[in-house]
C-alpha cells in the first residue's frame, strides 16, 4: 500500500463535542489554578516578572570556585618553595617509574577490550539503524556533507 | 474584523496580558492540539498536553522577547511536551505501546475518539513505530503539508534533514504497510 491522498484526507482522530469552543476558558482557568499562585493572574493584568536566582547563584559558585583555586595553587607554590631539595636520581627514578606504571596500565586495559571484527560489525549496522541514529541524535547533516 | 497578528498580541501583552494570551489561545490552540494528537494520539493526553504548554508559555511569556514568532515557540514547547507525555507513558507502561491497539487498551478513553477505517489504522501503526521526532517531522509534512523552510523554522532542524528524516519516515511506512 503506498501513501496516497485519500489516505491524508481522512482525519480518524475526534474530540469531545465543543471542545475547542471551550478551549479557551478552560486553558485560561487552568493558569489561574496552576502551582501555588505562581502562575496565578496578576491583578495588574500583567504576568508577574520572575527574578531568576540562577545567575547570582552561577557568580557565587564562580567566586567559590575561584577561591579554592586560588587557595590550592598558592599552597602547592609554597610548598615548591620550602620543599626538600630532591636529589636528581630520585627524580629520574620517580618518572620513569611512572611511565612503566601507564604503560602498564594502557596494556591491561588493551587486553581486557575485546576487539571487534569491522567487517562484522558492518555487516550488521544497516543504513536505517545509522539514519535512525542520526535522526535521533538530531546530527546536523550538512556537518557530514561537509566532512566528505 | 481584521484578523489579529502576532504584533498586536505584541503590542498587547504589557498593557493586558490576559486579553493577549486570550488571543494566542485562540490564534494557535487548535493547530497546536492536532500537533500534539498525532504525536500522542489519546485525545486526553493531547489535552493534558496542551494544557501545559499554554501554563509553560504563559509563565514565561514576559520573558519572551517575540525575536522569533509566537507560533514557533510555541510549537518547540508543545513538541517537547508531548514528547515528554510519550515517555512518561511508556516508563509507566509495562507492555510496549507502538501500536494503536495497546495505546487504548491503557487509555480511560479507549478508542472513543478514534474513527479511522482499516487503511487509517495501519498507517497510524506504521507511523507509531517510527522514533519519536520523526514521527513528529512526517505528521508535520504529511498530514499540515508544511513545507520544509517552514518545518525548519519550527524545530530548528536544516532543510536537509528534515527532508531526508520524511523521506526514509516515508519508505519506512511504506515498507511496514507492504509487509500486512
Amino acid at each position: 500500500m503506498k501513501l496516497n491522498d485519500e489516505i491524508r484526507k481522512n482525519n480518524p482522530f475526534k474530540v469531545p463535542e465543543g471542545y475547542f469552543d471551550t478551549l479557551t476558558e478552560k486553558t485560561m482557568s487552568a493558569i489561574r489554578n496552576s502551582g501555588d499562585g505562581e502562575g496565578a493572574m496578576p491583578v495588574t493584568g500583567k504576568p508577574a516578572r520572575r527574578i531568576s536566582l540562577k545567575p547570582f547563584l552561577a557568580l557565587a559558585a564562580a567566586i567559590l570556585g575561584f577561591a579554592l583555586i586560588t587557595t590550592v595553587v598558592v599552597r602547592v607554590l609554597t610548598d615548591d618553595r620550602a620543599a626538600v631539595e630532591y636529589e636528581a636520581g630520585n627524580d629520574l627514578y620517580a618518572e620513569l617509574a611512572a611511565e612503566e606504571l601507564d604503560t602498564w596500565m594502557i596494556e591491561t586495559e588493551l587486553s581486557r577490550i575485546e576487539m571487534v571484527d569491522i567487517t562484522e560489525a558492518e555487516k550488521t549496522i544497516s543504513s536505517d539503524i545509522i539514519i535512525d541514529y542520526l535522526m535521533t541524535e538530531e546530527i546536523d547533516l550538512d556537518d557530514i556533507y561537509e566532512l566528505l | 474584523m481584521s484578523k489579529i497578528t502576532e504584533d498586536d498580541i505584541k503590542i498587547l501583552i504589557g498593557t493586558d496580558a490576559e486579553k493577549a494570551f486570550r488571543m494566542i489561545i485562540d490564534m494557535y490552540g487548535s493547530k497546536l492540539y492536532w500537533h500534539i494528537r498525532r504525536i500522542v494520539i489519546i485525545h486526553e493526553d493531547a489535552d493534558d498536553a496542551l494544557q501545559n504548554t499554554f501554563i509553560n508559555a504563559w509563565k514565561n511569556i514576559a520573558s519572551f522577547r517575540f525575536e522569533s514568532s509566537l507560533l514557533t515557540w510555541l510549537w518547540s514547547i508543545s513538541t517537547n511536551e508531548a514528547l515528554s507525555l510519550i515517555r512518561k507513558r511508556e516508563r509507566q507502561s509495562s507492555v510496549s505501546l507502538d501500536d494503536l491497539e495497546a495505546l487504548f487498551d491503557q487509555a480511560p478513553e479507549g478508542n472513543s475518539y478514534f474513527d479511522g477505517d482499516e487503511a487509517s489504522v495501519k498507517l497510524q501503526n506504521a507511523i507509531l513505530k517510527l522514533p519519536e521526532k520523526q514521527r513528529a517531522v512526517f505528521n508535520m509534512k504529511y498530514f499540515d503539508d508544511m513545507s520544509y523552510e517552514e518545518m525548519s523554522g519550527l524545530t530548528g532542524t536544516s532543510v536537509g534533514a528534515l527532508k531526508a528524516s520524511y523521506h526514509h519516515a516515508v519508505k519506512k511506512i511504506e515498507r511496514f504497510l507492504q509487509g500486512d
